[in-house]
């Protein structure tokens, strides 16, 4: 029994009945139709800021759960659907790198993961070619051969520039590698730079894992049940799980039973069922002796730099996200003051309204009127923003809880966030912010201007049921297999140990496929209910 | 989940003038860019914005009467009429403007639209030898080590 049809969900349960395994999946959310995204709309923008927002507070659909952010400094961003934050993501696919895995023994903080970079190589080469992912083979920011199973998206002319700034400093860029088709496959359309990814793309060139990966799952035999939002994992006398109590969209409960139940729902909805599913054996949530479900939660600030350049860049155009990735200040250099580093990435500015949000930190005066036409005239089709995601290390006070104050629609406890920006991430941001400037100066922009740190970029909820070798400081082995019931498992970016500053999609695709390809491996030594 | 957009909104001749008062302040034109009264931002373009947000329709329509009242809209009347939707209010106007075709086409702004990636030019895509230099200087990535501590 599979909890959550996101990106492990999907990946698992694809592995799983391949593999003649019977799988149910219950999700919370429903299907979305690549028809029905907003992208070709005049009025996308308008519906991004409100029923198709990323944001669940925003977004208020009744497939959703709230998010308790009165303590948090970041607000988590995500989609409760088949596919799950996938539909919204913006497909970046780069993978961790070696270092990442091992912090602990490279950088004396935090902790190393249970397995290497060399352990998930292969699975990240499986996920690549499951999903359908382009990309330039031979990046040197990672250990060689790197291939990716498509040519790249084209970088275009912002890309360009960037890349020439870069070249001028003597700086690391690469085309971003993305998890979007630069050709046809089935249903599938090749990328026509919409640059609408984070709305939803409707060539279907991006893969979004309802129609990347559930496809094959269905027809492999995967059950799918949708509008299923699990209360609680229910336990046997012996201590194993031996299914999910859920609530269908008319308010009824059901039970559906299971010998291995395996948790996909990332690093907010994944401790919050742990946290609900209480019992004698486990009177502080499943799986929780070691007091760490939903501690360490990580979820990568951001802070960006616009570049506004003379010439005529056409900057309207896709992908979006990122067209060109940087990883030149992603490894320690403890020279900076901070240990750790961020993953730079090359962002367009779409249409005026886009343009208009970068000055949002203005005074009215000086962005409505006459100046606010200005910025307009001078922005649109000639800007992008160097953008940096700050690898943000696991703190035991950055916690995911039960809210004491909101509940869902169903009157479950809403999941709270408690996040702190730390004082080694801040200082991360503004060495970033720094060199940002200096590589569009390099690249010849007329005018720079820092995008500040926002808390609605809480797109990565990372860490919060880690794994490790260890039971009293992890929670999960490095297969995901819970240390306290030997037929629970997690799968999904909860398992992070550290963040890396990397997306995270690949890594949290790949451990779900080398998990799933263990568990087949080992069921007939699985212990299950009687 | 579908987002089909009902068309609901219908606005009465004082909240139109309202939002026309209120557009002569933020969106006034530039020397190339035409006025809110010029491009009929009131008609179509806004009223297709409060259908895409509906919850956007009680604070444009609450600063519009009171500037029809009025009979003007100064930015501090803007602050002090819309309050905590300040932001809200000015995102509804700029919305509606920047999806005029006429106001798209002074700013070259084609929208978001279909452009292949096969399609792409020389001048969009990497080549050889403008990553020339980064794979010159070779690999920057530290390995995994040989032990754990």
């Amino acid at each position: 029994l599979i909890i959550g049809a996101g990106p492990s969900g999907a990946t698992a349960a694809r592995i799983l009945s391949e593999s003649g395994l019977t799988v149910t999946c219950l999700e919370q959310g429903g299907w979305v139709n690549r028809v029905d995204y907003p992208s070709e709309l005049p009025e996308r923008e308008v519906l991004v800021a409100s029923s198709w927002s990323a944001e669940p507070n925003v977004r208020k659909h009744k497939w959703d759960y709230p998010c308790d952010v009165t303590d948090s400094e970041m607000h988590p961003l995500n989609f409760n659907g088949v596919g799950g934050s996938t539909v919204f993501y913006g497909a970046e696919w780069p993978r961790l790198l070696p270092s990442d895995f091992r912090v602990k023994t490279l950088d004396g903080v935090a902790d190393d993961w249970p397995l290497s970079y060399e352990d998930l190589a292969d699975y990240y080469d499986l996920a690549a070619e499951m999903v359908g992912v382009s990309g330039l083979s031979g990046d040197p920011a990672y250990p060689a051969p790197l291939e990716h199973p498509m040519s790249p998206i084209a970088i275009g002319k912002h890309g360009r520039k960037a890349a020439e700034g870069m070249n001028k400093l003597g700086w690391h860029w690469w085309p971003s590698v993305l998890a979007i088709q630069s050709k046809s496959q089935g249903d599938r359309g090749a990328c026509a730079r919409w640059a609408t990814c984070m709305s939803g793309c409707p060539e279907g060139a991006k893969a979004s894992f309802d129609i990347a990966m559930w496809p094959a799952a269905l027809a492999a035999g995967t059950t799918l049940i949708t509008e299923a939002r699990v209360r609680e994992i229910t336990i046997d006398k012996a201590g194993l799980a031996n299914g999910a109590t859920w609530i269908d969209a008319d308010g009824h409960e059901h039970h559906t039973p299971a010998k291995t139940v395996v948790v996909c729902g990332n690093g907010v909805g994944t401790p919050r069922i742990l946290l609900l599913s209480t019992s004698a054996r486990f009177p502080d949530g499943l799986a929780n002796s070691s007091g760490l479900v939903g501690t360490h939660l990580m979820m990568h600030p951001y802070v960006g730099v616009l570049g506004i350049y003379e010439e005529p860049l056409e900057s309207w155009l896709g992908p979006f996200g990122s067209s060109l990735q940087s990883l030149q200040f992603a490894e320690t250099d403890l020279n900076r003051g901070f240990v750790r580093g961020a993953k730079w990435c090359a962002t367009p500015i779409l249409g005026p309204v886009d343009a208009l949000r970068c000055y949002g930190d203005l005074p009215l005066a000086q962005r409505t009127g006459e100046a606010g036409h200005r910025i307009v005239e001078r922005v649109v089709g000639r800007a992008f923003e160097w953008g940096a995601e700050i690898d943000d290390l696991p703190e035991i006070t950055n916690t995911v809880t039960l809210s004491t104050t909101e509940v869902d629609s169903t009157g479950i406890p809403a999941p709270k966030l408690t996040y702190r920006v730390s004082e080694d991430s801040r200082k991360n941001m503004e060495f970033q912010v720094d060199r940002m400037h200096e590589a569009h100066r390099a690249a010849g922009a007329i005018d720079t201007k820092t995008t500040d740190y926002m808390p609605a970029v809480g797109w990565h909820m990372l860490g919060t049921a880690r794994c490790g070798d260890d039971p009293t400081k992890s929670v999960v082995d490095g297969y995901g297999r819970a240390h306290d019931v030997p037929n629970l498992f997690v799968l999904d970016g909860s398992v992070f140990v550290t963040g890396g500053s990397n997306n995270p999609t690949p890594t949290i695709t790949a451990f779900a496929a080398r998990a799933a390809v263990h568990m087949v491996d080992n069921a007939s030594n699985q212990k299950v209910p009687l | 989940m579908t987002l089909q957009i009902s068309r609901i909104t219908h606005l009465d001749a004082p909240t139109v003038e309202g939002i026309c008062l209120t557009a002569d302040l933020l969106l006034p034109g530039s020397g190339a860019l035409p006025s809110w009264r010029a491009v009929e931002g009131h008609r179509d373009l806004i009223e297709r914005v409060l259908d895409a947000d509906p919850t956007l329709i009680e604070p444009v329509t609450r600063v519009a009467r009171h500037a029809c009242a009025e009979g003007r809209c100064r930015l501090e009347d803007l602050e002090e009429w819309a309050g905590s939707d300040v932001e809200r209010v000015v995102f509804a106007l700029n919305a509606a403007y920047y999806m005029a075709k006429s106001v798209r086409q002074i700013i070259g702004y084609p929208g978001q639209s279909r452009r292949p990636t096969a399609s792409a030019g020389p001048d969009e895509v990497w080549t050889e030898e403008l990553i020339a230099p980064v794979r010159a200087r070779g690999p920057i990535y530290v390995a995994t080590p040989e032990k754990q501590c």
